[in-house]
């Protein structure tokens, strides 16, 4: 291949590296009102009265949002598909704040002082409620987070907020409680995990301004700049085809800009002052405001044989999705659903366990989503049974788990929310992997350990794990690609480049098909007016999904110039041969920018445009 | 009012904000400096390096007053001089952006450490870059581009 798998500098690179202008908050009107928002300092409290009075006296100070100016439009921040298999339980501002960080109201003054003044002289009273702070005790607390009746789920999640769960869920195959009572060998473990935050470098920023004919147009951090848009539009009740969302280059996302953030309230201050504003989370309001990753407790059961085969595994998780129930049901699933295949040989399995609300910052996408705690538990748990058995840890795994050309039936039971889609293994290189890694950290010569000094040893472990790239029959992405005249290409997707480099990557791919220099295909991404459908950069799947819709689409494209081709030299479609520049046929020729400047300019007038 | 002076990027400016204004916002707001990010606001993630008179400081700590008659230099001088060419060349062909919005601070840090050590270990390359943070690298890329920077620039600094 000439273009794809080579080591080529990426193609926004050298832009950043001058610190050109790139970023949401590089790309700001300059005049923008700066957005600040009032933070509840309590995990959990009524707001009783605010009295703003002072700070509207305070010369600069353009508006100051509360609960009272929003109607009561519940929806997820979540920037998912619709219908969201996350809860609506979110107002853009709310009588209740539910976690510390969250959302009392907003200022938009002409500066950050101004704003940071108007923040001060608010006075709120507050009616302190006891918190729900242990996430083992949240089901059925006396504190009820979400009793609120907007607080709804779009379709069977398990979600009971009268109980404070967010989703539920239960599945089994086989019968596990009666296999585990008959193996050899039984090990039960609980294991904990903690939250953690994506800590992208550039923090959560949106601005947002009207274009001359009115429509709004943000320029936001995002990863799901589709699902923004329809968000603002449900939620803020604005026509969609009345806002443009355009993601510029964004520094970093990591699952931490997959939810909205600030766009719902700059979008209200420029609808309603008609003047640009901004927002920048500072980096406390990335910790405290933003999101994290699902804290969980794990409760393993496996069984097994004498003879080293795994039986059974039970796998119960109560997972903590904090204030709001962004990714609650769909983090969890995936803990179950990208981990149980992996031990395929199992005559049952069962996989359950409740989502619950707590006054914490809440959880959302975050990368690995879900699999990482899955896969930490079960490996941790299958490790103490290897021990327990007193058989080898490679060998144990080599017996037990999923082969190229197996499969297993949890694939087709567990979607993320829904069911889902039975996968055979055509391809599984798990195997190859084991010896692999048992080469490279040279298992032999150290496990379990080796003396490396008087007062230390050195020892080896290993686990195995899978991972899924884009949620079949819902992930979905497209690609546009036209022809200008002098032969280069424009080509348009609504992939979104979060720095991981998805732009250089899909003008390989399509520069690879087409057979010309990358040099002469021009990315552009993630504008909502301008791009095709993208569901946006999660589930790992931008390479494989929207590089798929690129790589179609460039094939077209090669098809209709080599249509467009033979009709310009009068020859046969099959008499043409293309190297990429020039096509031939016996001895007649036309290069590719003559044909783009003929079809622009003189014969056959047309523009050739695929998707 | 009174007026503040400084070199900024070879060129001798003013502006009339206050004293206590941080320099990253004069340096981004009234001369568009863009390549200065704000990453914590702290001084802890360093994306708002600068040179203040070849020292490296975090533009978010620096009082504007502090800068009267000194010498400023932001990414888009440094990427003017020889040194900056190269180290930017470097970057790239080690793949040492990714989002790219801890560069412009990681290559003033980069500058600054050569200006030091011209030859630097690894071990010195990680301790002059560690007031920089990167979330998306792993470091090593641009550690390989700060070797192949003094690699290929010697008599540069």
């Amino acid at each position: 291949m000439k273009t794809v798998n080579n080591k080529i500098p990426s193609i926004d690179g050298m832009g950043l590296l001058l610190g050109r202008p790139a970023y949401t908050d590089d790309l700001a009107e300059p005049n923008s009102l700066i957005v600040k928002v009032l933070r509840s300092p309590h995990p959990y409290a009524k707001i009783i009265s605010i009295d703003d009075s002072e700070a509207k006296k305070i010369p600069g100070v353009e508006l100051v949002l509360t609960h009272k100016d929003f109607k009561r439009n519940s929806f997820t921040r979540a920037g998912q598909g619709y219908p969201e298999p996350s809860p609506h339980d979110k107002f853009v501002l709310d009588e209740y704040v539910r976690h510390v960080g969250d959302e009392v109201l907003a200022v938009a003054a002409i500066s950050n002082e101004i704003c940071e003044q108007a923040l001060k002289a608010i006075k709120v009273e507050y009616e302190v409620l006891t918190p729900v702070l242990d996430f083992e005790q949240a089901i059925d607390n006396e504190s009820i987070l979400h009793p609120e009746p907007e607080a709804i789920e779009m379709f069977p999640i398990g979600f009971e907020p009268k109980r404070n769960i967010a989703a539920a869920y239960q599945m089994e195959v086989g019968n596990v409680e009666e296999d585990i009572k008959k193996s050899d060998v039984v090990v039960k473990e609980s294991f904990y995990t903690q939250g953690q935050n994506h800590m992208a470098l550039e923090p959560h920023t949106v601005n947002a301004r009207l274009d001359f004919q009115g429509r709004l147009v943000l320029f936001t951090s995002t990863q799901t700049p589709i699902h923004v848009r329809r968000i603002i539009s449900q939620t803020l009740e604005i026509p969609l085809s009345k806002i443009r969302v355009i993601k510029p280059r964004v520094g970093g996302g990591f699952g931490g800009k997959q939810q909205i953030h600030g766009e719902m309230l700059v979008s209200t201050v420029t609808m309603r002052t008609k003047k640009p504003s901004k927002m920048v989370y500072t980096r406390k309001e990335v910790f405290e405001s933003s999101f994290q990753r699902h804290p969980m407790r794990l409760d393993i059961t496996l069984g097994a044989s004498k003879d080293g085969m795994l039986e059974s595994i039970d796998c119960y998780i109560l997972s903590d999705t904090g204030a709001y129930g962004e990714h609650a049901l769909t983090v969890f699933m995936v803990a179950g659903s990208k981990v149980l295949p992996l031990y395929n040989k199992v005559k049952s399995v069962r996989f359950h366990g409740d989502i619950v609300y707590t006054n914490h910052t809440s959880a959302g996408a975050f990368r690995g989503y879900g699999a990482i705690q899955g896969n930490f538990a079960v490996e941790s748990a299958i490790d103490m049974l290897i021990e327990k058995l007193g058989v080898d840890p490679i060998e144990f795994r080599n017996k037990n788990m999923i082969k190229e050309n197996e499969t297993s039936p949890i694939f087709a039971i567990m979607g993320e929310g829904t069911e889902g889609t039975a996968m055979n293994m055509d391809s599984c290189k798990l195997e190859y992997c084991l010896h692999r890694g048992k080469d490279l950290i040279k298992w032999n010569d150290i496990y379990p350990r080796k003396q490396v000094s008087e007062s230390k040893v050195k020892g080896v472990g290993m686990a195995i794990a899978m991972q899924g790239s884009g949620i079949p029959f819902i992930d979905m992405g497209a690609a546009t690609i036209k022809l200008n005249d002098d032969g280069f290409y424009n080509l348009m997707v609504g992939a979104t480049d979060i720095g991981q480099g998805s732009d250089t990557v899909l003008a390989q791919i399509a520069a690879e098909t087409l057979m010309c220099d990358i040099k002469d295909v021009i990315v552009y991404s993630s504008d909502s007016d301008l791009t095709p459908f993208d569901t946006g950069a999660y589930a790992s799947s931008t390479t494989y999904v929207s590089g798929n819709a690129v790589h179609k689409a460039a094939s077209k494209m090669k098809k209709k110039l080599i249509k467009e081709a033979a009709h310009a030299l009068e020859v046969e479609k099959d008499e043409i041969e293309y190297d990429g520049k020039t096509f031939k046929a016996g001895n007649k020729q036309i290069t590719i920018n003559e044909l783009s400047n003929r079809l622009y300019y003189n014969e056959d007038q047309k523009q050739l445009t695929v998707n | 009012m009174s007026k503040i002076t400084f070199i900024l990027n070879n060129k001798v400016v003013s502006t009339t904000q206050h004293p206590t204004v941080r320099l990253i916002d004069v340096l981004r707001e009234e001369f568009d400096y863009t390549g200065v990010k704000e990453g914590c606001g702290e001084g802890e993630c360093g994306a708002c390096s600068v040179l203040l008179n070849d020292r490296l400081v975090n533009s978010c700590l620096v009082p504007l007053g502090t800068v009267h008659d000194q010498k400023i230099m932001t990414i888009e001088g440094l990427s003017e001089t020889p040194q900056g060419k190269l180290l930017i060349e470097s970057y790239s062909k080690e793949g040492a952006v990714q989002c790219g919005f801890c560069t412009p601070g990681m290559l003033m840090a980069s500058h600054s450490l050569l200006n030091e050590i011209p030859n630097p270990t690894d071990l010195e390359i990680k301790i002059g870059l560690s007031g920089n943070l990167c979330r998306c690298t792993g470091y090593n890329m641009i550690v390989n581009a700060v070797r192949r920077a003094s690699k290929e620039g010697v008599g540069l600094w």
